[in-house]
């Protein structure tokens, strides 16, 4: 349909565009200073010899071209894919499991629903000490534990094969989130397609695979990705519980960016760490994407 | 990091009337006549007179004890701290710089608890942004990663110009520590070499020989240490007695001992794939896997080794000197001696930890900043600092070992202060040890033989060294 109108009409558009980018131009001009320039900058520095208390040597594809010999690169980027296929697997067993449990309709049910999130809101530092406490080789609560069903106390952190599932085992901490998300799921199930499941004779199992899940595909998709990108990132846990260790067991990608960023005087290499996470993370996010047009089903259809 | 008003107290009066026995408008006589009305000025005095003036090329002029030029205006200043008596030692030696030049206003940026190279970032942060502070606390290779990324001055204009300073004072160790490409790059500030803490009472019940006899009389070898921490371990689980107790962070100890090294001072061959550093990271790992004399990694979590040693539950414990203090005042319990580190075939050695002071190129006031960093290194600073670590001045030390109320422990700390050595400080260094954390991880877990492992440093090392 051609839009006509007389001239008082468009001037009047004119001028609530205009209002509108005026009220916009805050918040444009801080993703252009704050992440836009920031971006764009360490970019430029992935193509430079930048030490930060010197200015930038270009050197072109140097940093990148060293990637492919630097032993500790694919180690690290090993360690995190590693760590994210465990953490991602606990986090969307236990989130959906939690939420399942708590779109029971019984009485106090919000009262579990808080507590079961608010762990997920204590800061990371706390969160950190907390486990460092629990998992203690000498005396901890995780051995004691074991102690009492006559397993031997375990190193757990200190173990090079036991210190990855400890940090991913630690991922339970935050599940409230993605507990909260699959409960709004959950609830948008018409309580229609499990009455005619009933009548053609479905278990409660068969409920759970043939209506439950497809019916919350899609936020199962929206928890995966979250829950990749969030796992793939991880630094504060070993940052603050085994700066990488024992060995270079824990050392995740995003603390080996850190190392050579600031400790290491190495900001240009660092940055193009950075953008290769970057193309990693878009890779897999695309890929889940893809895949799940196999097993994602939309109301509408979305594609 | 915390900013702190200075604090005034008498020993303000104090060097006041130092500046004027100085200028000869008091006699040594009436200084002291009327130091000692102030009831805290003897002791300053005494610190004061006992700094000699050397090199002074005006009457009355003492190396650190007084200004060589008014100096005015705003500094700052950023150092990491140990909590407690560090901390204030370090305020009090800002506070009494402030006394003398009351023209200068210093900001005071202290991160406590941490480590010099946790002061990395911060700086690196301070001078991208544009607000450097004018001096920082540096140690051990921090000093030459700035010094070769051009964000130190150079101080030897500052010390050929200041008839004040007599850099010949420093020991030749800490007078070479902050020396990158032939240029100083800071002034020392304490030393500290490492030795072993040791449980008297519990070499007394085992009937053993004292290590501090055995270390006088040359005797205390690897194989009597071995024997002895043997004899001192006893128990098993929580409930276990180590005769020993050490840190991996400061494994380069056991390269030294065996006379052993990890680079050369040339900074182009790596050493650290020779029969000694292998043998040395070999010895200390077989104490924790073969012998079980010492905790690993995992009995150690959770339980701060100051506090294993300070409850009995370690007999020796094996750390650098800046620790000897809180021992001696915190330990009642049991006979708390000290003794060097077993000689092996580096003989009476280890590893050294020196701290200085350095002016930031971007500093707005250097001249103010100089002064400062003198004081804080010069005598009168060296001695306020003694309380917590061990000066790096010839004539300090001598004061120190004569008048600190912990100078028996101290000995042998000192004593092998004459040998001490480190790894090369160079814009490498932190590859380097990181490098050597990573690498003999596998060793001290019992994963790896120390040959191999430090083989696979080696190779790192020359791939870093090689650019």
């Amino acid at each position: 349909m051609t839009t006509t109108g007389s001239p008082g009409r468009s001037s009047l558009r004119r001028r609530e565009a205009l209002w509108g980018y005026f009220f916009l131009a805050p918040f444009i001009a801080g993703v252009l200073i704050w992440q836009a320039f920031p971006l764009l900058l360490s970019l430029y520095h992935s193509f430079t010899d930048y030490e930060v208390l010197t200015p930038p040597k270009w050197v072109g594809l140097r940093n990148y071209e060293r990637m492919i010999g630097d032993q500790l690169f694919w180690t690290s980027l090993a360690n995190t894919i590693i760590y994210t296929v465990m953490s991602v697997a606990i986090f969307m067993v236990f989130a959906l499991g939690g939420a399942l449990l708590l779109n029971a309709k019984v009485r106090g049910i919000r009262i579990f629903r808080v507590v079961t999130y608010l762990p997920s809101q204590l800061p990371i530092v706390a969160s950190a000490f907390i486990f460092l406490w629990i998992f203690e080789p000498n005396f901890g609560v995780a051995n004691y534990l074991l102690s009492l069903i006559g397993i031997e106390p375990q190193r757990w952190l200190f173990d090079p094969v036991l210190a990855k599932p400890t940090l991913a085992i630690m991922g339970i901490w935050g599940i409230g989130t993605g507990i909260i998300i699959f409960l709004a799921g959950l609830q948008g199930v018409p309580e229609s397609l499990y009455d005619a499941a009933k009548v053609d004779g479905a278990n409660a199992t068969r409920q759970f695979l043939h209506v439950t899940l497809p019916m919350i595909s899609p936020v199962l998709l929206f928890n995966l990705i979250i829950a990749i990108i969030g796992s793939f990132q991880v630094f504060d846990l070993a940052y603050l519980m085994t700066k990488g260790g024992p060995g270079t067991e824990t050392l995740f990608y995003v603390l080996y960016i850190f190392r050579n960023a600031f400790e290491l005087f190495k900001m240009g290499y660092a940055s193009a760490l950075a953008w290769v996470f970057f193309l990693v993370v878009l890779l897999l996010t695309f890929l889940n994407f893809r895949l799940s047009r196999r097993w994602v089903h939309y109301e509408v259809d979305v594609r | 990091m915390s900013r702190i008003k200075p604090v005034f107290d008498r020993d303000r009066e104090s060097y006041q009337l130092m500046e004027k026995m100085l200028r000869g408008e008091l006699s040594r006589r009436e200084f002291l006549a009327r130091t000692s009305v102030l009831a805290a000025g003897v002791p300053v005095a005494g610190a004061l007179l006992s700094s000699p003036a050397r090199g002074a090329s005006r009457p009355g002029a003492g190396a650190g004890g007084r200004s060589h030029a008014a100096v005015s205006g705003a500094i700052s200043t950023i150092a990491n701290t140990g909590a407690g008596a560090e901390s204030a030692a370090w305020n009090k030696r800002i506070d009494d710089f402030i006394a003398l030049n009351p023209d200068v206003t210093v900001e005071r940026i202290e991160q406590v608890g941490q480590t010099f190279y946790a002061l990395l970032p911060t700086v690196q942060t301070m001078i991208a942004g544009g607000t450097a502070p004018d001096t920082l606390r540096v140690g051990n290779y921090s000093a030459a990663l700035f010094a070769t990324r051009d964000a130190l001055l150079p101080l030897d204009d500052f010390i050929k110009n200041d008839p004040d300073v007599d850099f010949d004072d420093f020991y030749q160790g800490a007078q070479d520590a902050f020396k990158v490409d032939g240029k100083i790059y800071a002034l020392p500030e304490n030393g500290e070499s490492y030795g072993i803490n040791y449980n008297a009472t519990a070499f007394q019940e085992k009937g053993l020989p004292d290590p501090r006899e055995q270390w006088d009389a040359g005797e205390w070898t690897q194989d009597a240490f071995l024997a002895a921490a043997k004899a001192l371990t006893e128990g098993e689980g929580p409930e276990k007695k180590f005769g020993f107790l050490y840190e991996t962070w400061n494994s380069e100890n056991w390269i030294f001992f065996q006379g052993g090294k990890v680079l050369d001072d040339d900074l182009t061959t790596v050493r650290i794939d020779e029969d000694p550093a292998i043998a040395g990271l070999r010895y200390a790992a077989d104490l924790v896997n073969v012998h079980g004399v010492a905790p690993n990694a995992a009995e150690l979590a959770g339980r701060p080794p100051v506090d294993l040693f300070q409850n009995g539950i370690a007999r020796m414990y094996m750390l650098g000197g800046w620790y000897i203090a809180n021992f001696v005042e915190g330990i009642k319990d049991w006979e708390y001696k000290t003794v060097g580190a077993p000689i092996g075939p580096g003989g009476k050695t280890s590893k050294l930890e020196i701290s200085g002071y350095a002016i930031t190129k971007d500093s707005k006031n250097p001249e103010a900043a100089w002064e400062f960093i003198k004081y804080i290194t010069g005598p009168a600073g060296q001695k306020t600092w003694s309380t917590v670590g061990t000066p790096t001045r010839n004539s300090s030390l001598a004061d120190f070992i004569a008048t600190s109320p912990y100078a028996e422990w101290f000995k042998p700390f000192v004593e092998v202060l004459t040998n001490v050595q480190h790894t090369p400080f160079f814009g490498k260094s932190a590859e380097i040890a990181d490098a050597l954390a990573r690498g003999q991880d596998p060793i001290f877990l019992g994963q790896a033989d120390a040959a191999d492992a430090c083989k696979a440093m080696a190779e790192e090392m020359r791939a870093i060294l090689a650019g």
